[in-house]
């Protein structure tokens, strides 16, 4: 799908515009997969938007290209548009992407060991986000308010720990502080809550919420999960083999979906979470 | 047939830092697990579930407390009786794609086990090999036979660590966190598969997770951990009704529910930071 029904031409120019996206990774010496193929998607300032996808979706994919963390290879191919306020980045060099990253686009992914630096304390590298990114504040209370901020109340205490000292779900939050620092335009979480106990999972959902909600800047949640979805977001994308299936607003996907991918998705989360001791097999699993 | 945990503790080493403390693993835990029962066991991380599991699947001891498998405790068993106690219980673990070798086949992964406990022999093999392929629901079998782990979806790869798992006959297997890496769409038909499981060969199964709404779907009895002991025990039904436990409500209350309005709700009731 590749019209976008949420861009008309009396809008301004929205935050992030996706067009006609194609990512073909390598899988082999000669081999290539579309892992990605025509997605269209948009984020307007203040928005929250999520991607909802399962296993093979193009989801990470799509995101990775998003914030130009595909690998920089000859062999991987990207076609079609992504801007950022109007800003062309396919083909974008280095320096711009980096500019982006560092103040422009916050990220938050699954797993924070691989991004938190062991040998840092975690105020630290609140701190190094901050210097890098938008905002003119440069004092530790700075430092201490995006840690308040993203749910860490303790903030001078917590400043001080590395990242070994923390539980996964403060880690969470330090990467979602780090991320709130740099005062982005967007944020990017990939699967933030995945690797968190659902109790946790819980509280790191309204860290991102509350955070997201007082800087005012969009959220682009990229998540398996239906449920996190459906409590954080305005809109959602479905990706289904590296294509968007469907979208529509929040309501509109879980009490209307139109596509039988969106219906069974749906079939399946409500039978395994519902009361009964029934199981809803879907013929899309028999994978 | 009962493979029972009488009040095993475990604690690892020293304090090394963290948040974690000086708190044992386990922290004297008895529960039992025989042919037809489907027993879960419920916990979040650092609950100690899975030090559990690796005690009652003898592959560390315990400090405190013994493991038994038909009455005779895990530490004073013959070779003979060690070897049977190997087939008879067996494990599914999470992480298929940590289990499973990338250089070896799926015919071979299956192959391995069987010559190992000499159960077939040269063409044998190969039939036995089929047979657990089909069992599993992997058809065409010559076809899966033949393909590596990378050439599998998360699904299949299970259904492959299930099959290796059932080919020696086990009368019980501990699953930990079995389905809780997969696909939403992809996970009710191994729920369902290991269900079927039990039906044709009386397995029991002890199913280690964190994912309680799971839990309400397939198991019979449930024990929920919390800091390596067991805080509560009760039947399936009892637990869902009315968990007795302030722990386990919380449990149940931090199930996300795929709806708009409740999840909203569900967030922003969440309770402040931990």
């Amino acid at each position: 799908m590749t019209d976008n029904p949420f861009v008309d031409s009396g809008d301004p120019i929205p935050l992030l515009q996706v067009d006609r996206l194609g990512v073909r990774l390598p899988t082999g010496r000669r081999s290539f997969v579309q892992a990605v193929r025509s997605v269209g998607l948009t984020v307007r300032a203040g928005e929250r938007v999520g991607i909802v996808g399962e296993s093979g979706s193009g989801k990470s994919v799509t995101v990775k290209a998003i914030s130009g963390l595909l690998p920089e290879s000859p062999l991987v191919g990207i076609e079609g548009s992504i801007r950022l306020a109007g800003q062309e980045l396919v083909g974008a060099g280095r320096a711009a992407w980096q500019d982006v990253r560092a103040k422009r686009i916050g990220m938050i992914f699954q797993d924070p060991s691989s991004y938190l630096n062991p040998t840092m304390r975690v105020g630290a590298q609140v701190r190094e986000s901050l210097l890098a990114g938008r905002g003119s504040g440069r004092g530790a209370d700075e430092t201490y308010r995006f840690l308040e901020l993203a749910g860490l109340p303790d903030a001078r205490e917590v400043a001080e720990r590395y990242p070994f000292e923390l539980s996964g779900g403060m880690r969470q939050r330090i990467l979602i502080a780090i991320a709130l620092a740099k005062q982005p335009e967007l944020i990017i979480a990939d699967e933030p809550t995945t690797a968190l106990d659902a109790t946790v999972q819980r509280q790191v959902l309204r860290s991102l919420d509350e955070s997201v909600d007082a800087l005012d800047t969009a959220l682009l949640l990229i998540t398996h999960d239906l449920a996190v979805v459906a409590g954080l977001c305005d809109r959602v994308y479905v990706m289904y083999r590296g294509e968007v299936v469907e979208s529509g607003t929040t309501e509109q996907i879980f009490l209307e979906p139109q596509h039988e991918y969106t219906k069974e998705l749906l079939r399946c989360v409500r039978s395994l979470s519902d009361d009964s001791t029934d199981l809803y097999v879907s013929s899309y699993g028999a994978r | 047939m009962q493979l029972a945990a009488s009040s095993v503790s475990k604690t690892f080493g020293r304090s090394r830092g963290g948040h974690a403390g000086a708190r044992k693993a386990v922290d004297g835990v008895s529960l039992s697990v025989g042919p037809g029962d489907f027993t879960a066991v419920v916990g979040e991380s650092g609950s100690g579930k899975s030090t559990l599991a690796r005690m009652l699947l003898g592959l560390i001891a315990p400090d405190e407390g013994e493991v038994t498998f038909d009455g005779v405790s895990l530490s004073a068993m013959s070779r003979a009786q060690l070897l049977r106690f190997r087939r008879s219980v067996q494990c599914v673990l999470q992480d298929p794609s940590a289990a499973l070798n990338p250089r070896k086949p799926v015919f071979e992964v299956l192959a391995e086990v069987i010559r190992l406990h000499g159960i077939a022999r040269g063409r044998g093999v190969r039939e036995k090999v089929f047979e657990a392929l089909e069992l599993v629901d992997l058809l065409p079998a010559e076809q899966f036979a033949d393909r590596y782990p990378h050439q599998l979806s998360g699904g299949q790869r299970q259904r492959v660590l299930i099959a290796r798992a059932v080919i020696l006959n086990p009368r019980i297997i501990i699953a930990d966190e079995a389905v809780s890496a997969l696909d939403v769409s992809v996970k009710a038909g191994i729920l369902k598969l290991l269900s079927r499981l039990q039906d044709e060969m009386g397995l029991g199964y002890l199913f280690i997770t964190h994912d309680l709404p799971v839990v309400r779907k397939v198991t019979k009895d449930v024990f929920v951990m919390r800091a390596g002991r067991v805080v509560e025990h009760a039947s399936k039904d009892e637990l869902f009704a009315g968990p007795s436990t302030e722990y386990a409500r919380e449990l149940l209350a931090a199930a996300p529910v795929p709806d708009p309005l409740l999840a909203r709700a569900w967030i922003r009731g969440a309770r402040a930071v931990r």
